[in-house]
């Protein structure tokens, strides 16, 4: 292993000799790492992107009795990947730390660390992905996955001698995994009709191409700020993990309940790209539909950023005095787990090896160039749901909403600019003729009897308007507006009223006396 | 942005709550009291064993996406497990929680997800505050 001074602690010295030195709650300071994961986006990603086609080319050149072969690599995420557990991080993060350190070598970069994609940022498959050995649809595929038959007679006979030569732990740990036999590795990696294929062809190897790279609307909605955010803002480890299981070879059950963050963009970018949801017959998925992802280059780009945001995740825990890591006894059930089939860069098996050791970027030594999540470091808050934790509904009389909210929430609104601002929730009765007002002022706490503010005034929330008048609409619409942060704290409960416009761009001074709120529920929330 | 023109961003189009296609099944339960206000409510989607290929849309009743459940890597005949979305407020009427889900498969028409495929829909918390 490559370690690098830097003041970082390793992965050695962090667990140590035993699992009673792993309590490690507070991280060390950061200090620059020996190698920057940058964004594929950026000038120095790119570069990297050039350094990983080379390696690539290079690894898919070994031949398959070399376990840093391209494809028996592969084979390690296929027969070893954790998914809707608790070590589903971790386990990534050695797989990838110490691939890195073989496409590093394969590289001939000594500088080279895997690019990340950030699909919130660019949800699209970057440029350059596109090329050459970074598509497994381009022709110098074909010589290992043309066809099924073509695949097995190459790597079947190293992953023979491979299989004759794991031990007891290994193979309990397939057992578990519901692979028994070599021969019914195979059968899953061929497949069935009905259940698809890991293996794919040359032409459905990946499904999004050059002339469309975007992912479909529905992935874009997974990876999207509202949706990272939300999968960054659990404080316990649990919440923010997968469920805790009997072994990482634990396939996903009724009882996995997954992490946001690995249900939701993760999975979804892994099957959009393999062409779940477009393509109809389950055998002609791509690669990265299932568990023989990483044979897809982009595998390596969408799992560094999903370890990026792990990361993301810890400095932001460490950044609110919070636990990064299980608590009490689960972190030693959590630590010794063993991962028995990684790979150095020499080519050796990686022993011994447990969770413990990856729990920490440690002496993989690299950092990160910052990508969507950093700026949420530091907040006392995060949004998480665009509901709120908590919801105060209001009464309604004569058309005005009286709503009870805590003294202490809106005195942080109005004096915590960096908290989740509180909103008013107002619904409203849709215009039931096409001349009657559509617009409506939104004021709160104002006077007994006014129905007119200026727009600067801290009792003015809003104006909310219909678009249009629609014959075929009914029914109330609910709009929502902030709570002014300026609002004046003496009343209590909040005083909300909907006052109609009768007259474009002129607030109700002179209104008619007519004018009067037509509220017909109100709710406080944070959004 | 100012204030006018967030409110007229955020505009919620709940007057079209007209009913969906028989393509979608409706959930509807009660918004339960959070625990505190650390606690974001979040919307669990139980999933049973589901064909290859399968992903579950989740809506609200006007339509405006929740998300998508794209379960992954699951061994065929296995239930999916329990897939988690933040909760939007579009999705809350009157204490009340109301979603549709609908099971869309490529070269198959979309329908609606059976007791089976789906046990169960819920609301649960997720500490999300110091």
């Amino acid at each position: 292993m490559n370690d690098q001074p830097g003041g970082r602690l390793s992965r050695r010295n962090f667990v140590g000799t035993g699992l009673a030195a792993i309590p490690l709650q507070s991280a060390p300071a950061q200090t620059k790492a020996r190698y920057t994961r940058y964004n594929v986006t950026s000038a120095k990603g790119q570069a990297m992107l050039k350094s990983y086609g080379i390696a690539v080319a290079k690894l898919m050149a070994l031949p398959p009795t070399d376990p840093r072969n391209w494809f028996r690599n592969a084979f390690i995420h296929t027969m070893d990947c954790p998914h809707g557990n608790w070590w589903f991080f971790d386990w990534h993060r050695g797989y990838l730390g110490w691939f890195e350190q073989t496409l590093r070598w394969a590289s001939g970069d000594p500088d080279f660390a895997i690019p990340y994609w950030d699909w919130t940022s660019l949800p699209k498959i970057p440029a350059g992905m596109f090329d050459g050995v970074l598509n497994p649809s381009n022709p110098p595929y074909n010589p290992f996955i043309k066809d099924f038959q073509t695949f097995y007679d190459y790597l079947n006979p190293a992953l023979t001698t491979l299989w004759n030569g794991l031990n007891a732990a290994q193979l309990n740990q397939l057992q578990i995994r519901m692979m028994p036999t070599l021969a019914s590795l195979w059968s899953q990696v061929q497949g069935n009709a009905t259940d698809g294929a890991m293996f794919a062809t040359t032409p459905y190897a990946r499904y999004i191409t050059a002339a469309s790279p975007d992912l479909d609307a529905s992935t874009k909605k997974m990876v999207a700020a509202p949706m990272v955010a939300s999968g960054l803002a659990p404080t316990a480890f649990s919440k923010f993990n997968s469920s805790q299981a009997p072994s990482h070879n634990t396939q996903p059950s009724g009882s996995t309940v997954f992490g946001i963050l690995e249900g939701n963009p993760h999975n979804n970018v892994h099957n959009n790209i393999g062409g779940v949801g477009h393509i109809s017959n389950p055998l002609n998925f791509g690669y990265m539909a299932d568990n023989l992802s990483p044979v897809d280059p982009i595998f390596f780009l969408h799992h560094s950023n999903m370890d990026r945001l792990w990361d993301v995740w810890t400095r932001k825990q460490q950044s609110l005095g919070l636990p990064y890591l299980p608590t009490g006894e689960t972190l030693a059930t959590f630590a010794k787990e063993p991962f028995l089939f990684f790979i150095n860069a020499a080519g050796q098996p990686v022993v011994p090896s447990v969770a413990g050791d990856y729990i920490n970027i440690g002496s993989f030594n690299y950092d990160y160039e910052p990508g969507f999540g950093d700026e949420l470091i530091g907040k006392s808050r995060l949004v998480a749901s665009a509901a709120a934790a908590q919801r105060f509904t209001g009464a309604i009389t004569g058309g005005v909403g009286n709503v009870t909210v805590p003294a202490a929430a809106l005195q942080q609104n109005a004096t915590d600019a960096n908290s989740e601002p509180l909103v008013v929730q107002v619904t409203l009765p849709h215009p039931a003729t096409a001349a009657a007002p559509r617009e409506f002022d939104i004021l709160i706490n104002a006077p007994a009897g006014t129905t007119r503010v200026d727009t600067d005034s801290p009792n003015y929330a809003g104006t909310v308007s219909f678009f249009g008048f629609m014959h075929n609409m009914m029914g109330d619409a609910t709009f929502v507006v902030p709570l002014p942060r300026g609002l004046k704290l003496d009343s209590s409960p909040l005083n909300v009223q909907a006052i109609p416009r009768t007259a474009p761009n002129a607030l109700l001074a002179a209104a008619p006396a007519a004018a009067k709120s037509v509220l017909k529920a109100v709710a406080v929330t944070a959004w | 942005m100012n204030r006018r023109s967030l409110a007229a961003v955020v505009l919620t189009l709940s007057w079209l709550n007209a009913a969906r296609a028989a393509d979608a099944r409706r959930f509807e339960l009660p918004l339960p009291p959070a625990p505190s206000t650390q606690e974001a409510p979040t919307l669990a989607i139980e999933v049973g064993a589901i064909p290859r290929g399968t992903e579950i849309e989740i809506s609200t009743p006007d339509g405006v996406p929740i998300g998508t459940v794209s379960p992954f890597a699951i061994r065929p005949g296995q239930p999916a497990g329990t897939y988690l979305f933040p909760l939007p407020a579009e999705a809350i009427r009157d204490g009340r929680v109301v979603v549709l889900l609908s099971m869309r498969r490529a070269g198959v028409a979309a329908r609606a997800p059976n007791a089976e495929e789906v046990p169960k829909v819920s609301v649960v918390f997720l500490r999300v505050r110091p």
